[in-house]
């Protein structure tokens, strides 16, 4: 039940990241700078990309500044919020990841490239957007509002990052092998399993101010 | 019947100690008024006796059972905190119905139709933004989410702050009917202290971190009384009571007596003994320092 909340949250995310992604695919069509309709497709499932990530890390602050402290007012427990975040971010990557690959099989993507390459790349991007974002937002409830003015100018920073990590990953996709797509994989899991620890450590002592 | 305990109870932030091993002990079924000056830890206490703040020491149980982090204890209490919301507040962007519908989701007992009924009586727009609601509006959001949370035992703060006379009159009529309908345990803690006494069945003190009364609000009121006179005379004449806020002018005295049982203020002496409302004793109890 209470895991809803945060389930509701994310598609309400998830939905807005969706419609500006295609507000911009739109506004490039209308430019009618492309040749083909696989490049408009392309160029959706990378603004999906490109949006998600900035989105993953924007909200990984607004998490600690409202929506945790909005639940445990309300009566939740630290370990439902804690379950309840990943929740959240969980349901934002999943369905951004899930309509890229789906936008991607439309221009011909082989499944092999999808699934072993795009996918797992797509995958460890969001776990270190979500990383960076989650330990911007543990950090938001020590250091307070002098803090957030220096993250908005980091998230603004690393959204420049993240574009162009972005198009280095469609650029290499077929250059790039099985091994180091999993070392990419591990690096984004292993981040964010540190970030985690440092959101538990954060959660547990977390106050309603 | 339910008790919610404090037992030494310790707050502090950084070197600033906001509640210092406070004990106190509320039985369920009763209305509470918790008084105390700004800054007294009023606020901090309620946070941490609903798992709102960790404490730096000591625990809140409920029957027995330490509350902390208890999904059992929490679903039978409710702490609708006063909203402060600032610009850059996220809470700001939430119209009414978002932020109830969210109180829904999270409290087990919530009544869907009595937060519907209390919305349009206080004549509160569900579209409206947090951000864009004045004082007294953001009072009547949390008092809906006390109201329908249904929880056994009910801490609102400050809930009249910002309210016009009528929907403080509203307020008051809204929590007795619900208390006679419910049983429900409410603390409210308040300045307006005179208007809210008819309410509280029980008075608790807060000062300093600490608790320094909880009593019947009835039997402090009449165990209290204003001695004024000749400052000899009045001396005399209290001499061996429980004295408060002794104010001088020129040659006379008043101060404030609460009587223990069976005491009486000597007689024979030219003073003059008035009764007290309860904010003149919480001035008495709490305004020393003020002087």
């Amino acid at each position: 039940m209470r895991l809803r909340y945060w389930a509701q949250e994310g598609l309400k995310f998830t939905g807005i990241i969706m419609a500006a992604a295609l507000f911009y695919t739109f506004l490039m069509i209308g430019q009618d700078t492309r040749e083909t309709w696989n490049e408009y497709l392309e160029m959706g499932a990378l603004y999906l990309g490109m949006f998600g990530a900035c989105m993953c890390m924007i909200l990984g602050t607004s998490v600690y500044q409202v929506h945790a402290p909005l639940a445990i007012s309300l009566g939740s427990t630290r370990k439902e919020v804690f379950l309840g975040i990943q929740c959240y971010r969980f349901v934002i990557a999943c369905i951004l990841l899930a309509v890229a690959a789906l936008l991607l099989m439309l221009t011909g993507e082989t499944a092999h490239s999808l699934v072993w390459t795009i996918l797992p790349l797509g995958v460890a991007a969001f776990l270190l957007f979500n990383s960076i974002g989650a330990v911007l937002g543990c950090l938001s409830t020590k250091l307070g509002r002098g803090a957030l003015i220096a993250i908005s100018i980091l998230t603004m920073l690393l959204c420049v990052g993240g574009v162009g990590a972005a198009v280095l990953i469609i650029a290499l996709k077929y250059s790039l092998r099985g091994n180091v797509v999993l070392v990419v994989l591990g690096i984004g899991t292993l981040v964010y399993a540190m970030s985690m620890i440092f959101e538990v450590l954060t959660i547990k002592k977390f106050s309603v101010k | 019947m339910s008790f919610l305990r404090c037992e030494n109870l310790s707050k502090s932030y950084g070197q600033k100690v906001v509640l210092n091993e406070l004990n106190l002990e509320l039985e369920s079924g009763k209305i509470y008024g918790l008084i105390g000056r700004n800054g007294a830890g009023k606020t901090t206490m309620l946070s941490i006796m609903s798992n709102q703040n960790p404490t730096s020491s000591g625990m809140v149980t409920l029957d027995g059972d330490n509350i902390w982090e208890n999904r059992k204890a929490l679903d039978r209490i409710c702490f609708s905190r006063e909203l402060n919301i600032t610009a850059e507040s996220g809470l700001a962007a939430y119209t009414v119905k978002r932020y109830l519908g969210a109180a829904a989701l999270y409290l087990p007992h919530w009544d869907k139709e009595m937060a519907a009924h209390l919305m349009q009586s206080f004549q509160l727009d569900p579209k409206a933004k947090l951000g864009k609601l004045s004082k007294g509006m953001l009072s009547m959001v949390t008092i809906i989410v006390a109201m329908a949370s249904k929880a056994e035992f009910t801490f609102l703060d400050e809930p009249v702050a910002g309210l016009d006379v009528v929907a403080r009159e509203q307020f008051y009529k809204l929590l007795l009917d619900e208390y006679t309908e419910t049983g429900r345990t409410f603390v409210i803690s308040t300045h307006i202290i005179e208007e809210a006494a008819d309410v509280m069945e029980e008075v608790i003190i807060l000062n300093k971190g600490k608790i320094i009364l909880k009593e019947n609000t009835q039997d402090l009121i009449d165990r209290a009384c204003y001695v004024t006179g000749l400052a000899e005379q009045v001396d005399q004449a209290v001499s061996g009571l429980e004295c408060h806020h002794p104010e001088s002018l020129g040659r006379s005295k008043g101060v404030t007596v609460l009587l223990k049982s069976g005491e009486h203020i000597g007689s024979g002496f030219d003073v003059t003994v008035q009764p007290l409302n309860l904010q003149k004793i919480f001035v008495a109890l709490c305004g020393e320092e003020a002087q």
